[in-house]
């Protein structure tokens, strides 16, 4: 069997095992249960929001979320309210338009599918080490094809989860903003879990490099969870000390290995920033695993 | 597949190195807009004294520092302050204020500095007004005799706006406050000595030129000198509350 049939026969075999031992319908219903109680709160939050804004502005109330939000987005104080938020004129122009609910649902989309993925996959390899079931597979494969198997695998397997949690989020939009006129968002839903999920490969890869290093599972989790706050405070440390002048100004390129900083690539519509932020993203998440598989692989298992 | 291992490194490194110079150049132009938009800003934030420099056609700002001066002429003629050769306008009646970097010792004045306007001002203005005083006095057919009379009516108009802003001036210098009404009257004040001027000139113009009359920009002919008296109150205009809603934008 050559290398690539390897790493696809484990990669199915976590499926069969997730399946297996319902942990997929677990993980399923942990990314479910977050994107439709995160669109619920958002559309309740939404209409409480825009009642208040049309009490002020003396207005009838509106019967559906997102009609007043929607009239908002045209006028150009609120444009540059934005503006001054996302300090990024690009991604200002890009979702400009969009509807509330739908961005609402890709800001929660990138921000819980990191920790969702630190949760869920930072303890595979570990449980495997600890059990000491790795060492009948890689008595018949190579160990890269084990741990390149495994991260495909994972990565599936949260893809897969993220884009059926989409489903149930547009359910939910499509049954609470009903009669709004509002355009249908299912695609555009889709189409943000997959940016998330893409985001989400350099957190895998650093959950999954990390617990190469441990045989305890829980170990593997807080090393998972300690890693991305790490990367979310040297994301914010960079912003804060980059400077023009001397080493300052190097600071923006070691944000390079830092996964936040290429997030705003996967907000923008247009095709170059979307390839090269997945691009960095996935080259990332292979740099992370591959980098905790270098201490693995002479390792006595 | 050991070699392919090390095929996201080399990648990420290569999407690195490849980055670098376009975000250099990215980051070099970002510096290059956010200063133009600061300076863009700073051009918005008009000070009272702005708003009447501004009908004098005064920059907001000079160009470059004025250099200093050390031999200030105490001529009252500012066309013997004018270097040898240099075309001399016949339309300037303004007498000049002794110029405060004149004085030794004295820093010269930064380019906010409403003495430095002025100065850059009056050097553009002096070849500015040359050639369009022939332009128009081509274009109006006069004569000698109506030469004379056309720069007789530029000067009564400099003149009458020399006073305008030396009353404006002594009013703030005694009182310390513009109220609206004051403004109101000085730019009326002003616009009183434009409207007289082409009076003037639809004197000395036979009656079928009176419509190319119509058509002088006379703000041309304003000799920036007549701001002069208000560089002795400079700080206090813009210390002044700045006019409110666009009363005043419509004025100007």
């Amino acid at each position: 069997m050559t290398e690539l049939g390897q790493i696809w026969r484990v990669a199915c075999y976590e499926w069969f095992d997730a399946l297996r031992s319902r942990r997929a319908l677990v993980v399923l219903l942990l990314y479910m249960a977050a994107a439709v109680c995160n669109m619920h709160w958002s559309i309740n939050l939404l209409h409480k929001l825009e009642n208040e804004l049309v009490t002020v502005l003396q207005l009838p109330p509106s019967e559906h979320a997102g009609v007043v939000s929607t009239t908002l987005w045209k006028s150009k104080p609120f444009q540059r309210m934005m503006k001054q938020m996302t300090q990024n004129d690009l991604v200002l122009q890009d979702i400009t338009g969009k509807h509330p609910v739908e961005l609402i649902y890709a800001w929660f989309a990138f921000f819980y599918t990191p920790l969702l993925v630190v949760l869920v996959a930072g303890s595979r390899i570990a449980e495997d080490l600890g059990s000491g079931a790795v060492r009948y597979m890689i008595f018949r494969i190579s160990r890269s094809s084990w741990t390149l198997g495994k991260f495909i695998g994972q990565a599936l397997m949260i893809g897969f989860a993220l884009v059926l949690s989409s489903l149930g989020a547009y359910a939910v939009a499509k049954y609470r903003l009903a009669g709004s006129g509002t355009p249908d968002l299912f695609l555009n839903m889709v189409q943000w879990s997959v940016r998330a999920w893409i985001f989400s490969f350099p957190y895998l890869g650093l959950a999954m490099g990390l617990s190469l290093l441990t045989k305890s599972a829980s170990k593997a989790t807080v090393m998972g969870i300690i890693a991305i706050t790490v990367c979310f405070v040297v994301s914010i440390l960079l912003h804060h000390f980059t400077g023009d002048t001397g080493w300052r100004a190097y600071l923006p390129y070691l944000g390079l290995l830092v996964p936040d900083e290429h997030k705003m690539y996967m907000w923008r519509n247009s095709l170059a920033p979307l390839v090269t932020g997945t691009t960095y993203l996935i080259a990332l998440g292979f740099c992370y695993l591959l980098t905790g598989y270098a201490f693995f692989r002479h390792r006595d298992t | 597949m050991k070699t392919a291992l090390f095929l996201p490194f080399a990648l990420l490194l290569g999407l690195a190195i490849g980055g670098w110079a376009p975000k250099e150049e990215l980051r070099a132009r970002q510096r290059e807009v956010d200063d133009l938009r600061k300076k863009l800003a700073e051009s918005d934030k008009e000070s009272r004294t702005d708003v009447f420099t501004s009908m004098v056609k005064i920059p907001s700002r000079a160009s470059r520092p004025a250099a200093p001066k050390f031999h200030a002429s105490s001529s009252a003629d500012p066309r013997h302050n004018a270097p040898d050769g240099e075309m001399e306008s016949a339309t300037n009646a303004v007498p000049p204020l002794p110029s405060p970097s004149a004085a030794p010792g004295k820093p010269p004045p930064k380019p906010e500095d409403l003495r430095a306007r002025i100065d850059e001002a009056k050097e553009l203005w002096k070849t500015r007004v040359d050639i369009a005083r022939a332009q128009w006095i081509e274009r109006l057919k006069l004569n000698q005799d109506g030469t004379a009379l056309f720069d007789e009516s530029i000067n009564a108009m400099n003149e009458r706006l020399y006073t305008a802003m030396q009353d404006l001036a002594d009013q703030l210098a005694a009182t310390d406050t513009l109220t609206p009404e004051d403004g109101t009257r000085a730019f009326n004040e002003m616009t009183d000595a434009l409207v007289q001027a082409y009076d003037d000139l639809n004197a000395i113009v036979p009656e079928d030129m009176q419509g190319e009359v119509a058509k002088t920009e006379l703000t041309d002919f304003i000799d920036p000198a007549v701001a002069e008296p208000l560089v002795a109150v400079q700080d206090k205009l813009e210390k002044l509350p700045r006019p409110q809603g666009q009363r005043m934008r419509l004025l100007k």
